[in-house]
């Protein structure tokens, strides 16, 4: 039972890094129909510049972080406004095809920045150091992990739901030419949808990084593993997004314990083949994901 | 003043969907645009409103104007900044959001949102219905009441120029004669209105003045209540006729046009 409870509070950190991922990916998603495949390069560029802003002795690690979010929000805007705003109007696959592209044109920045080679992530608290609490042993790392999880969703959340601005995100989201309509400035909220979603991915891949301690310039692949969470919560459901991450995290570590062993050689790392076993398999019964609908079948 | 000069507009560069329309709208008036389908009265609502690159469409020729202002060149933001708001055909509220949440969207732009609360307040007076469902899904709304906040939506921004896209399409009769009273409430408190609609009915009843669009021309047009008499409107548009002419009417339509034309 102990064993038992530590692995979900790991496998709850993994899916917390997976539900950022794939919130900001349905962000996306909702608002102008893309499927956005260069999120895991946000998570790439997001780590990098971490390892950069955190090595600063001058920046406290929250404000290396918080410096992280706001250059990536950055960056995230400056994409929409640069390449993906010309696309506007067009059907969505073409832009959905040319955030491939994005996808490359990050990876390849990031190589030319830093080069080829592994850089240990920064952590202000011992990673390895565990917590006990009523038996159960966790790293500090994964807990916060899910803490700042937690507080990004939750103030995003929030600004969604609550704020007037939030409301016009998702009236963009809704109908975008009765958002025009209406006077909405509708480029500049799909800005900061793209900034939010590449500032998301950053996070993910900060924690992401430390996990194996370091920021390769793979961890673009490893942030493609989020894409079942989409499918399994649903392409436009942020609460979707939230559960199927954190089933996937799950999934992958409880697979890792349990089932593997049981396999023999064909086990090893049998795991990350589960997570998309359990997409095909949500695909086939419920194609439009647990809070999905059926308007996926206008694009 | 909104006028329209010459107005020829094309799709994709190709398809030309009015040919030099010429429009007046004075301010403080109800001028009702009618016409069959695919006349282009939706296009020509959205060249006033600025919605046209949306649909890959632009202007081709001739000129639009609110006061002495030209609006060709400038986007949706800018237009609806200028007091021009459209309520599009089809209703288009947004349908996952809660009544009031599409209100608040509404008034989002700049020079609104100083307003919000009042604006809302002045919108439940309106249209009690949507107070009383002002935390409900929009999407669950009848056609009636989404049309309701639909217009209600639009008033958030404090037009001066209110583009109505059909806006009793496929309602029940009750609801169209209320929304008839909308139309003339929403007029009386000092907002122009340019009424498209396909019920001649109902816009020759509401408007001052009427524009009678086909085929991307304006055909024919004058005083609402002089139109009404007007034995060919009243045969065509209003399907006052004997029974057997009923088939006839494409047929004379024709011909009719052909007169207006020449
Ligand atoms: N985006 C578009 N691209 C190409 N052609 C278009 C487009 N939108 C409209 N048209 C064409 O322009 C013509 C006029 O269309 P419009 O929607 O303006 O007519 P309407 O008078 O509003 O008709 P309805 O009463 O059916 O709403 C039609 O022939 C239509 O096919
Ligand atoms: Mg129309």
């Amino acid at each position: 039972m102990t064993q038992f409870a530590e692995l979900t509070i790991a496998g709850l950190a993994l899916g917390a890094i997976y539900s950022l991922i794939a919130v900001g990916f349905v962000m996306v998603y909702r608002s102008s129909g893309l499927l956005n495949f260069a999120q895991g390069e946000f998570a790439t560029l997001g780590a990098f510049l971490m390892t950069t802003f955190a090595a600063w002795a001058v920046l406290p690690w929250p404000v290396a972080l918080l410096l992280t979010v706001l250059v990536m929000m950055a960056v995230g805007m400056g994409i929409e406004r640069v390449i993906m705003r010309k696309l506007l109007g067009r059907p969505p696959f073409i832009g959905s095809i040319v955030t491939i592209f994005v996808g490359f044109l990050l990876s390849v920045a990031v190589l030319w920045i830093y080069g080829s080679s592994t850089r240990a992530m920064p952590t202000p608290w011992d990673p390895v150091k565990i917590v006990e609490v009523g038996g159960v042993e966790f790293t500090l790392t994964n807990l916060v992990t899910i803490l700042v999880a937690i507080v990004l969703i939750g103030t995003l959340a929030f600004v969604m739901q609550r704020t007037p601005m939030g409301m016009a995100m998702r009236a963009v989201a809704d109908d975008q030419e009765a958002a025009f309509a209406l006077g909405i400035p509708v480029e500049r909220l799909l800005g900061l949808t793209w900034g939010i979603a590449a500032s998301l991915g950053a996070v993910a891949g900060v924690f992401l990084a430390m996990f194996p301690r370091s920021a390769t310039v793979a961890m673009g692949l490893l942030a493609f593993r989020a894409f079942p969470a989409v499918i399994i919560g649903g392409l436009e459901s942020p609460v979707g997004a939230i559960i199927g991450g954190s089933a996937l995290g799950l999934l992958q570590v409880h697979g890792e314990y349990y089932v593997n062993p049981h396999l023999g050689d064909f086990g090893i790392g049998f795991h990350l083949v589960l997570a998309f076993i359990v997409m095909i398999a949500f695909l086939m019964i419920k194609p439009h994901g647990l809070f999905g609908t059926k308007e996926l079948e206008r694009v | 003043m909104l006028s329209i000069r010459n107005l020829e507009v094309a799709y994709q560069d190709v398809v030309h969907v009015l040919h030099g329309v010429s429009l007046e709208v004075e301010r403080g008036a109800v001028v009702a645009l009618l016409g069959p389908n695919g006349a282009g009265k939706t296009t020509l609502a959205r060249a006033v409103s600025g919605l046209l690159p949306i649909h890959d469409g632009s202007v081709t020729g001739g000129t639009i104007a609110w006061g002495d202002q030209s609006l060709l060149g400038l986007d949706s933001r800018a237009r609806s900044a200028m007091g021009i708001a459209q309520v599009m055909e089809g209703r288009r509220i947004f349908t996952s959001m809660t009544v009031e949440e599409n209100l608040v969207a509404g008034g989002f732009t700049k020079s609104a949102r100083k307003h919000l609360r009042d604006r809302t307040e002045d919108a439940y007076a309106m249209f009690p219905r949507l107070a009383e469902r002002r935390k409900q899904r929009a999407g669950y709304l009848s056609g009636g009441e989404q049309q309701m906040l639909a217009i209600a939506r639009a008033l958030m921004s404090g037009p001066e120029l209110l583009i109505l896209d059909e806006p009793t399409l496929g309602l029940a009769p009750s609801v169209r004669d209320y929304l008839r009273g909308v139309i003339a409430d929403v007029n009386s408190r000092g907002t122009t209105v340019l009424l498209v609609e396909q019920n001649a009915d109902l816009a020759l009843d509401v408007s001052f003045y009427t524009y009678i669009l086909e085929a991307g021309r304006v055909v024919h047009d004058g005083a609402s209540s002089e139109l009404r008499e007007d034995p060919d409107i009243q045969e065509f548009y209003l399907g006052i006729h004997d029974g057997g002419r009923r088939k006839m009417q494409d047929v004379k339509r024709y011909r009719r046009r052909k007169r207006w034309l020449s």
